[in-house]
């Protein structure tokens, strides 16, 4: 009897000293996007929007910023960048996406003017995947909505209610066409 | 068959009435292996009609006989009739033994349950046997569902955890072969792993009563336990398959048990289960398929003053969860709630992509006991257990295939319990816990831990005592203590640390503090107390009462105290806070009850007051680079939650039976006076029952209610496709349902031969679209529709 409870003890208490926590490592989101960057050119000039959010999923509110006024008629020509600026130097999402077009694509929503939308890259089955386009937008003022889905429906009508799959980024941007 | 089949007189007495007219026959009906009582078991004196019920005891009495020779025969609902012959010249005492060997499987209602309880003042009620090879193929989480006060909370089909009462996680105790399993304590996708053909009985406490296993089980305790050794040189097992059309699953187990009449035992099972997409009415559920496989073994040594035995299990899952439930945040929750079927469906199959889990849980535990002249049964026990969670998401690049979640749980404890009755049949019982926890997240995901590293001891000690006050009534009380230290270390991010401001009163626990992130010790410990008091009023006839006033307290888990961040498979921000106290709880609840006769029933009211009550709810959202996603932060609150179960049954006939059941109980956050979030709606559950011979059917209608007392947490966010802001409808649950379920069975009861049970079973026959507030998948897609199961089991 003696002998049974000294095992128990002794078990016991070898389960309690062993017991050291160890400084786990650190963390650092790797597929996170704190940052998307839109990129326009025309002839007559340059206009960037940028969706900054290095904490992420943490309480600091993002910065966005538009550099200018776009303008009416004039076709532009344009990329979006989606990085990781939480890591240094910071990773560049958009190779990631662009290796694995078939599985992604970048839809544009706008409100208060017009888009006329033109996607300037493809995935591997000649579907839309939008890391490259080109909008002539008409005059008004508005937003501009830029959503990279992962996993879409595809081939879809370039809704991006019903092209289903998961939200990567949904960034919106005040946006004046004059 | 008629060797086995003895019957041995004991304590013939006579009482030297022997000029009276008539005799009484008073007899005790044992079980011939372990001599245990057999309740509920059929008297009749064949060409009278005298009949007599057996009590808990064993025990039954017929009066006012004529004095002559009579054939006895016994009939239980387990066993083989018996019949005996008996010369009543005088009142009569005898014992009979029936023998119930083949059915040692289903573990017959050896004692009744409440007796098998640490406090003699719970109602418990138990599933074993036939029901528990019904369930063949689903969830311990469906399984006792079929109790009223159960309910399951879901995700999808293949993610099912008990709700007792209103309560589920870490409010619910589960207890494998003695052993708290821990994968189930924090988040509502973690369902508990329990292998269901390895088990022959199930019991659930409704209530934190049951202070030798836990003092936090505000929701209640339930007791899995596997098939028991007996003392015979036996061989028995049974082979179980079954094929179900819906998702196309089969599932297959073995079970051996080897006893000798010297107390060696050995058992073994093992199982498998596959299963592809299943089906809605209307559609596929893509990527519901899942695949489980399990074994357990036990050898040991089971003699009346000492034993041991060894134990281990492993189950391990790879469960598919619904591919249109994958969503990021409050914008595509919008488009799935907006759809009018999933966004995604897929042809038929059996891959389990991702999002899926992949869960491993194994147990090992070493166990003894001794029998001690004076101090009574002292037992003992080891145990560790492992489990392992991996969740995969929809990941790109180098990340495919890495888990988003991979947590490492490893639990040990042990502990030593000693139980004395004496002969006034005062039991005290006491104890001692020692446990010691870790919790590590792989840091390999690439995603920050929603739950952090962490060591925790545990100690708890225990005193439970019952006596009996009178022939009628039982009292019995518990306490228990438990202190719990938590040490880890938690990477915050800079930001919510400061928000919380948890720089005033937890500065000592920086290591270093950078501009995003941090990295923290945190040491916590706390202690708590709790507490029962029963009574229990055997009034004979099987009729008894039970009023028990139980006091739980709990404190916070790992999640509830240091969550923060996205909560990937439940598309929320989970916020916990480590400023928590203990939750604590007083429960009131009485049961009254008739277990035998035509008629049985059991009434069961209660009432818990909760302080502190730990509650997740949403506070809002929080704009991200994904969208809005809806902010959930713990809480702590004063709730009440109340209600009544009610259980009955009435044999009508020799063939026709029917049960009854209703569960109502209402939630309320008392500090807000609000509804509670996610309570179980009321429900309804008639079943109709016919046997003759060997054929055996049943027809069953489940009816659930609308759940019209929720809280309104509906976010608000701009949708840019409709260049408008819209109400995302997060709260309001779906109407009411009823579902229709058959089972058509043949068995045959041949004891000592290989006995065939075959059996069709429909459930949701009339294929209904219908969504239930308990499944957190509900938003995304109709539940299950028609399924039809086919299974048989072969006993030896």
């Amino acid at each position: 009897m003696k002998k049974l409870l000294f095992i128990y003890g002794l078990i016991g208490l070898t389960a309690i000293s062993c017991s050291k926590v160890e400084v786990p490592e650190e963390i650092n989101e790797e597929e996170l996007i704190t940052t998307v960057e839109v990129a326009l050119s025309s002839a007559e000039d340059n206009v960037t929007l940028v969706y900054r959010d290095l904490d992420a999923d943490g309480p600091q509110a993002p910065t966005i910023n538009v550099s200018g006024p776009l303008k009416s008629g004039v076709r532009y020509v344009g990329s979006v960048t989606f990085l990781n600026e939480s890591e240094s130097p910071a990773e560049n999402i958009t190779e990631e996406v662009e290796a694995e077009s078939d599985e992604h694509q970048v839809f544009f929503v706008a409100n208060g003017f017009s888009l006329n939308l033109e996607y300037l890259n493809n995935d591997g089955n000649g579907q839309p995947l939008g890391t490259a386009f080109a909008i002539t937008p008409t005059q008004g003022s508005g937003t501009l909505t830029v959503m990279l889905r992962h996993l879409p429906t595809k081939p879809n009508n370039g809704n991006p209610d019903t092209a289903g799959g998961e939200t990567d980024a949904l960034v919106t941007f005040s946006v004046n066409v004059q | 068959m008629r060797i086995f089949f003895f019957f041995c007189a004991l304590g013939l007495c006579l009482w030297g009435y022997s000029q009276s007219t008539y005799h009484s026959l008073k007899g005790r009906v044992l079980d011939l292996t372990d001599q245990n009582p057999m309740s509920g078991a059929a008297v009749q004196l064949l060409g009278t009609d005298k009949t007599a019920t057996t009590d808990l005891e064993g025990r039954f009495l017929m009066v006012d006989i004529v004095p002559g020779k009579y054939r006895v025969r016994i009939i239980h609902p387990f066993c083989e009739p018996l019949e005996a012959v008996v010369d009543l010249t005088q009142n009569l005492v005898q014992e009979f033994f029936i023998e119930h060997h083949i059915h040692l499987l289903d573990e017959v209602m050896v004692q009744a349950s409440v007796l098998q309880d640490p406090n003699a003042g719970n109602s418990a009620q138990k599933i074993q046997g036939a029901q528990i090879e019904r369930a063949q193929g689903g969830s311990i989480g469906d399984l006792i569902s079929q109790i009223s006060g159960v309910s399951s909370l879901k995700t999808g089909n293949n993610v099912v955890k008990p709700i007792i009462h209103g309560l589920h996680s870490s409010r619910v105790a589960m207890m494998l072969n003695g052993v708290r399993i821990q994968d189930q304590e924090w988040g509502a996708e973690h369902a508990p792993m329990v292998d269901l053909s390895a088990l022959s009985a199930v019991t659930v406490v409704k209530g934190a009563q049951a202070l030798r296993y836990s003092g936090d089980a505000l929701g209640g305790v339930v007791i899995a336990q596997s098939t028991r050794p007996v003392h015979q040189d036996t061989l028995w097992g049974k082979v179980q398959t079954s094929f179900q059309d819906n998702g196309r699953g089969y599932q297959s187990s073995v079970q051996l048990n080897r006893s000798r009449a010297s107390g060696w035992f050995s058992s073994m099972t093992a199982g498998f289960q596959k299963q592809g997409d299943l089906m809605a009415p209307d559609y596929l559920l893509t990527n519901t398929a899942m695949e489980q496989k399990s074994w357990s073994g036990q050898w040991g040594l089971k003699q009346t003053d000492f034993g041991f035995s060894a134990y281990g299990s492993w189950i391990g899952s790879d469960l598919g969860i619904l591919a249109a439930s994958h969503l990021s945040g409050a914008e595509d929750q919008f488009r799935a709630l907006s759809a009018q079927q999933p966004l995604i469906i897929r042809e038929f199959d059996y891959v389990i992509d991702a999002p899926r889990q992949a869960v491993g849980h194994g147990l090992a535990r070493i166990d003894g006991y001794y029998r001690h002249a004076i101090w009574g049964t002292i037992s003992g026990q080891i145990d560790y257990q492992f489990n392992q969670r991996k969740e995969f998401d929809a990941r790109r690049g180098s990340l495919k295939g890495t888990p988003a979640l991979d947590l490492t749980l490893q639990s040990f404890n042990a502990n030593l319990h000693v139980k004395n009755t004496t002969q006034k049949q005062t039991t005290i019982e006491y104890g001692l816990v020692v446990g010691n926890q870790s919790n590590e997240s792989n840091p390999g995901t690439g995603v920050k831990r929603l739950i952090p590293d962490y060591q925790s001891q545990q100690y708890a000690g225990y005193l439970l005592g019952s006596q009996p006050l009178s022939d009628q009534w039982i009292i019995d009380t518990g306490v228990r203590i438990d202190h719990q230290a938590i040490k880890g270390y938690k990477y915050y991010r800079t930001g919510f640390w400061d928000q919380r401001q948890y720089g005033n009163d937890f500065s000592d626990w920086v290591v270093w503090k950078e501009d995003q992130q941090m990295l923290t010790r945190p040491q916590l410990t706390y202690t708590t107390w709790s507490g029962s008091l029963g009574l229990h009023r055997d009034a004979g006839r099987g009729w008894e009462q039970y009023l028990n006033i139980s006091r739980a307290s709990r404190a916070p888990n790992p999640a509830e105290l240091f969550s923060e961040g996205l909560h990937h498979s439940a598309a929320s921000i989970e916020l916990g806070d480590i400023r928590f106290n203990p939750e604590i709880a007083h429960k009131i609840s009485l049961t009254w009850t008739k277990k035998t006769g035509k008629t049985s029933f059991d009434i069961h009211p209660y009432a818990q007051w909760i302080d502190g009550f730990m509650l997740l709810v949403p506070t809002g959202a929080m704009q991200t680079i994904r969208g809005h996603f809806q902010v959930w932060e713990y809480r702590q609150t004063k709730a009440s939650i109340w209600g009544i179960d009610l259980d009955a049954g009435h044999q009508w006939n020799e063939h026709w039976r029917s049960s009854h059941q209703v569960s109502w109980l209402r939630g309320t956050d008392t500090t807000r006076d609000e509804p509670l979030m996610m309570m179980p709606p009321p429900t309804i559950n008639n079943q109709l029952a016919w046997n003759k011979g060997v054929w055996s059917w049943s027809l069953e209608y489940q009816w659930t209610a609308e759940q019209t007392r929720f809280p309104n947490y509906n976010i608000s966010v701009y949708i840019p496709t409709e260049n408008n802001t819209v109400d995302v409808d997060l709260s309001t649950p779906p109407g009411a349902y009823g579902l229709w379920h058959t089972r058509l069975e043949y068995q045959v009861n041949k004891p000592g031969k290989i006995q065939p049970k075959v059996g069709l079973s429909i459930r949701n026959a009339t294929d209904l679209k219908y969504r239930n507030y308990l499944n957190r998948l509900r938003y995304y897609a109709d539940d299950m529709g028609r399924s039809i199961q086919l299974y048989s089991i072969l006993k030896f």
